[in-house]
């Protein structure tokens, strides 16, 4: 294999990391440096990743590995690269390939730390360090062609300035695997590339078509499913087919992770529990199959997202919360999950989340996130649960009913994530939340939020997340940051009218 | 998921000529989207303009945000006096040209024999 191939593929340091082992902690880069020095920041959620080979990382970026084995399927070599080691490919690449989840930092919730910081993220200010980096520049000046891509490809169209100082030749919007090979093919020959390529359903890949990681993914991160049956307006993964993963493909690319010595693993789907369901009702084998499997190679698992329905539906069902956790309690004591509740508003969610609560009736939204909040507590099942702000069509009674079901999740251990509107999915036409939208419904929205995160947090911490004597120092520096947003907010309550009687 | 993919059937391929300050209105979008979903779920566009890339791929937003299911490609060039050439040899199902393009440009198409819709893109009058 040639070790300076013509095409390499990399991101920026925000998401070249494996965040400790910890992928949670990768999101303290969607917000700004608030009471510590950046670097400090930086280290906290993106440390540097093991290097093996002339700048190539032990793992990337799950979406990174993807385009790296379409491009292989394709006969078109590649190498994952390391930011920090883009200076050695300068003369010999002729096709720089970047991804990122949220670029500009306009997605969820960086955009959301912007607005109440009034400072650029993190992941901003490294994406841009990146583009400007002397060996990017130096590339450009060589005549590569740069193709950028990913989840967060649609922020491009609005930071139209950067696209062309930064010379981007091609913006890829979508499912990539079938398309990227012709379209790296034409650069290395020079050929005329569109600017930017959205990908339909007709060039979406079948899962014979997606190409199995042959290189290890940050945190052992596999795929298990695409696509998700609900149809939730403000979701851009709606608008994908459903596929399931199969099994034996997924172990698969869970031995190649374990291969390298990467022993945990994250399951990663819009929703777990509905891998192998039956439409919106889990079904016990297939998800029980899974996780027998992947306890097989891996020594902790977690899972990337669940919803409040499946997990109520999957307990009620069959007992099958406390069955996996039960098998995965024989190695971890928790297990983590990214859980959408989005809103309390019923008349809201019937408009744009009718199917979120299925196959329970959406009008019994609150009772059905009640229960499922209540399930994951009682069995070691910590959530980060978001909440969007801001959506089009919200009323004051949505925001009032949003409060009241926070009131009654109150004692389940959780954070909660407030996200402001971002127009994705079929709302993507629609208009940013911006500052000049906030009501004081909204700030009592953000301010319960905090006070349940923050309560939650120092438990979390301490007793499940970083308990163990490793992390003592990234502990001390979170508890230290956690004391600091504490008084401070607490000195802006006072200024706030709409908070002191809230 | 039923695929037809397979058959590789050829994407439906419009040009639209443009010049700065002039908008492709959302019916000229729905229109190409629809054709886009009758021939297969593929859609090409080229744009012609004055503008720098990428403002040209801005152009197209009406085109963008109403688009769930169609895989577009859009290829943004410089407006050429040769854009009958350009144009000839790439298969282009349909040609817009904004009203306020130059005459001579319409006239070197209509040679060519391709299939030309004006349209009104704005209040401005500008001239190429």
């Amino acid at each position: 294999m040639n070790l300076k191939p013509e095409v390499i593929i990399t991101t920026d340091r925000t998401m070249m990391s494996n965040h400790h082992r910890k992928e949670f902690l990768g999101f303290v880069a969607t917000g700004p440096a608030i009471g510590l020095p950046e670097k400090i920041w930086l280290w906290i959620s993106s440390p540097k990743p093991k290097i093996l080979d002339d700048g190539e990382p032990l793992e990337a970026p799950y979406g990174l590995r993807k385009v790296e084995a379409a491009l292989l399927k394709s006969g078109i070599e590649t190498k994952v690269v390391d930011p920090a080691y883009l200076n050695h490919y300068i003369e010999t690449t002729k096709v720089l390939m970047i991804g990122h989840h949220d670029f500009f930092a306009y997605g969820p919730p960086s955009n959301e730390w912007w607005l109440i910081t009034g400072k650029e993220p993190i992941n901003r200010i490294s994406f841009a360090k990146l583009m400007e980096s002397q060996a990017i520049r130096r590339m450009k000046k060589n005549g590569v062609k740069i193709i950028v891509g990913g989840p967060a490809a649609w922020q491009w169209l609005y930071e139209r300035e950067k696209w062309k100082k930064w010379g981007v030749d091609s913006v890829v919007d979508g499912e990539s695997e079938k398309v990227i090979g012709k379209l790296v093919e034409r650069a290395l020959n020079g050929e005329e590339i569109p600017s930017y390529i959205y990908v339909g359903i007709k060039d979406v890949p079948s899962l014979e078509e997606i190409p199995e990681i042959v290189k290890p993914s940050v945190n052992g991160l596999v795929e298990i499913m695409r696509g998700c049956p609900r149809g939730c307006r403000f979701c851009s993964v709606t608008l994908r087919p459903l596929r399931f993963i199969p099994l034996e493909k997924i172990e698969r690319e869970m031995l190649v992770n374990v291969k390298a010595g990467i022993k945990s693993g994250l399951l990663h789907s819009e929703d777990v529990l509905l891998y192998g369901a039956d439409g919106v009702k889990p079904k016990e084998e297939p998800i029980m199959k899974l996780h027998e499997m992947a306890l097989r190679h891996v020594e902790d698992l977690g899972w990337s997202h669940a919803s409040m329905a499946a997990i109520r539906y999957a307990q009620e069902k069959y007992k099958l919360i406390s069955k996996i956790m039960e098998m995965l309690k024989t190695k971890q004591d928790f297990l983590g999950v990214e859980v959408g509740l989005e809103t309390g508003g019923l008349e809201l969610a019937k408009k744009i989340m009718p199917a979120k609560s299925a196959p329970y009736p959406v009008e019994k939204w609150h009772e059905t996130v009640e229960e499922a909040m209540k399930i994951m507590h009682e069995n070691d099942v910590i959530p980060a649960v978001t909440l969007i702000i801001g959506m089009p069509e919200e009323t004051e009674e949505d925001l009032l009913q949003t409060l009241e079901l926070l009131d009654k999740i109150k004692g389940y251990r959780s954070l909660i994530v407030p996200m402001m509107f971002v127009p994705m999915g079929a709302l993507k036409n629609k208009e940013f939340y911006k500052k000049e939208m906030i009501r004081d419904l909204h700030i009592q929205i953000l301010y319960k939020t905090y006070q349940h995160s923050i309560y939650w947090a120092k438990e979390i911490v301490r007793k499940s997340y970083l308990k163990s004597p490793t992390y003592l120092p990234l502990r001390g520096v979170l508890e230290f940051f956690m004391w600091y947003v504490e008084n401070k907010v607490e000195k802006i309550v006072k200024e706030l009218p709409t908070l002191r009687s809230a | 998921m039923e695929r037809s993919s397979e058959k590789n059937e050829d994407p439906f391929r419009a040009a639209i000529i443009i010049l700065r300050d002039k908008e492709i209105p959302q019916e000229i979008a729905n229109e190409l989207l629809i054709e886009a979903r009758r021939r297969g779920f593929r859609l090409e566009v080229f744009v012609f303009s004055d503008l720098d890339p990428p403002d040209e791929v801005a152009i197209l937003f009406p085109l963008i945000n109403h688009n769930h299911s169609v895989t577009l490609s859009i290829i943004t060039k410089k407006l050429v006096p040769h854009i009958g050439e350009e144009l000839t040899g790439r298969g282009i199902d349909v040609v817009y040209v904004e009203k306020s393009v130059r005459e001579k440009v319409r006239l070197e198409l209509e040679k060519r024999g391709l299939n030309l819709k004006i349209f009104d893109g704005g209040t401005n009058e500008l001239e190429a």
